[in-house]
């Protein structure tokens, strides 16, 4: 056995001491001074906490003087049911009302990629979301992390399946499909965040990002179905950049939020 | 470990998850043994990450006034301990840029005398874990200190720190690494910590 595998056994081991320990392991620390020193290391004394019952009963008065019964939060399915019907009923508004001829003109191919990974990306959102209306849920990618990965994701697949086109009135086309995107998104948010004031206390940036970015993709797909500019520059601006915006937002309102709440306290 | 007269309750034996739901349900026993369960080991899990008793007490009170707020996104049957020290975590962490931000805003004390602050300082004969893990990153001491000071599970801390049991052996296993090439370059502190623990 060697030392590295003792690491590894003592890092499996979570209770103090060495009781737990396979007879290899302990073999070899009888027998290799290194690993002996580490083993002792982790038997040294904590420091020794003294808590005067004053303490307690102080915190115990804190609690209690403001103690009522409270309503535990609804399993995480079921905010993943309300993300996905806000998702989709919202979106579902939108290119109903603005009109799908973007679909019209997509190449099966570029739907099944846009799509796919936009839907992917609002699910992993969500399920981001849900996840952290509760303190101690496990994660599988950091939460901050998570919009950048998308953003990355989305640029790769838009890149991938659009050409670059002409589009003499690039900055024009852009205006008008930030104003037909734009109001998808707000109430897409302000929706989001109704479900999320109940829980999500621990992050609130990184809730706020993701809220943003999953209330900016509202807009993005209602643009994808809707919008007929197939010019890759257009969509990966105006129409990937409204959820960069409400990621952008989301962080700008939470850290805001923050302030005000710490001005208050 | 003192925290005062320990009244026999009732409730002694009741599991973590048990009284939590009952705290839930606005049960006073139950918040008071809980509070009286888990305040030592929050306040050492605190102390053990660099910070002075008065830190450590201002932050025990704010995880419970945090606590307190959230009781309603705990779920029945989850672990109790990652559920806490999830907040604590955080309340940590936020104690800590709070401290930052008063510090910038701070004027200058060059010319105050230096004090000795004799209350924080951990005896010197006896090295303390705390004092060993100190150099560790913050990540790794982290899961170290919930491992082996404050006894949570494998699966415990990966919850209370959002990742996974695979990411939390990696990180004691490489804490360990790096246990193992502090002692080293400390040299003779393996032959004094024998005499000083001969007895354990």
């Amino acid at each position: 056995m060697k030392c590295r595998e003792v690491e590894q056994a003592l890092a499996t081991s979570s209770a103090r001491g060495a009781d737990v320990l396979m007879q290899s392991v302990r073999t070899h620390i009888e027998e290799c001074k290194n690993c002996q020193d580490l083993a002792r290391v982790l038997e040294l004394p904590s420091e020794d906490v003294q808590m005067e019952s004053s303490q307690i009963e102080r915190l115990q008065k804190l609690v209690t003087s403001d103690l009522h019964p409270v309503r535990p939060l609804p399993p995480s399915w079921v905010f993943l049911v309300a993300f996905a019907f806000i998702f989709v009923g919202i979106s579902c508004v939108g290119f109903s009302y603005l009109g799908a001829y973007g679909w019209f003109l997509l190449r099966s191919m570029q739907k099944i990629a846009v799509f796919s990974t936009l839907a992917g990306s609002a699910a992993l959102l969500a399920f981001s979301l849900a996840r952290q209306m509760v303190p101690g849920q496990k994660s599988l990618l950091r939460p901050g992390l998570l919009p950048v990965a998308i953003f990355v994701l989305l640029f790769l697949v838009i890149a991938s399946v659009f050409q670059v086109r002409t589009d003499s009135h690039f900055l024009r086309a852009g205006e008008a499909c930030l104003k037909a995107g734009v109001p998808y998104a707000i109430p897409a948010a302000l929706a989001f965040w109704l479900i999320l004031r109940r829980g999500a206390i621990l992050s609130p940036r990184a809730v706020g990002a993701i809220t943003g970015t999953l209330a900016g993709l509202v807009s993005t797909t209602v643009l994808e179905v809707h919008c007929p500019n197939l010019n890759v520059w257009h969509i990966l601006i105006w129409h990937v950049g409204i959820a960069l915006l409400g990621m952008l937002v989301g962080l700008l309102v939470a850290i805001l939020g923050q302030a005000i709440r710490r001005r208050l306290a | 470990m003192q925290i005062g007269p320990i009244v026999e309750s009732p409730l002694r034996e009741a599991s973590l998850e048990a009284l939590f739901e009952r705290y839930q349900k606005a049960d006073a026993p139950a918040a008071t043994e809980l509070i009286q369960r888990l305040s030592p080991d929050l306040l050492r899990f605190f102390l053990a990450q660099e910070a002075t008793r008065m830190e450590a007490d201002d932050l025990l009170q704010n995880t419970w006034l945090r606590i307190h707020k959230a009781r309603h996104t705990y779920r029945a049957g989850a672990p109790v301990l990652s559920w806490v020290f999830a907040i604590a975590k955080h309340v940590r962490v936020d104690g800590y840029r709070k401290r930052r931000r008063i510090q910038q805003y701070e004027k200058a004390t060059e010319n105050l005398p230096e004090c000795s602050s004799s209350q924080d300082v951990a005896p010197a004969e006896v090295p303390m874990f705390e004092s060993l893990i100190a150099d560790l990153p913050e990540s790794q001491r982290e899961v170290l200190i919930m491992l082996k000071v404050n006894g949570l599970s494998l699966e415990e801390v990966a919850l209370a720190t959002s990742s996974t049991v695979g990411a939390v052996k990696q990180k004691a296993s490489r804490a360990y690494a790096k246990l193992r090439k502090l002692l080293s370059s400390s040299g003779s502190w393996g032959t004094t910590r024998k005499e000083a623990t001969g007895t354990r």
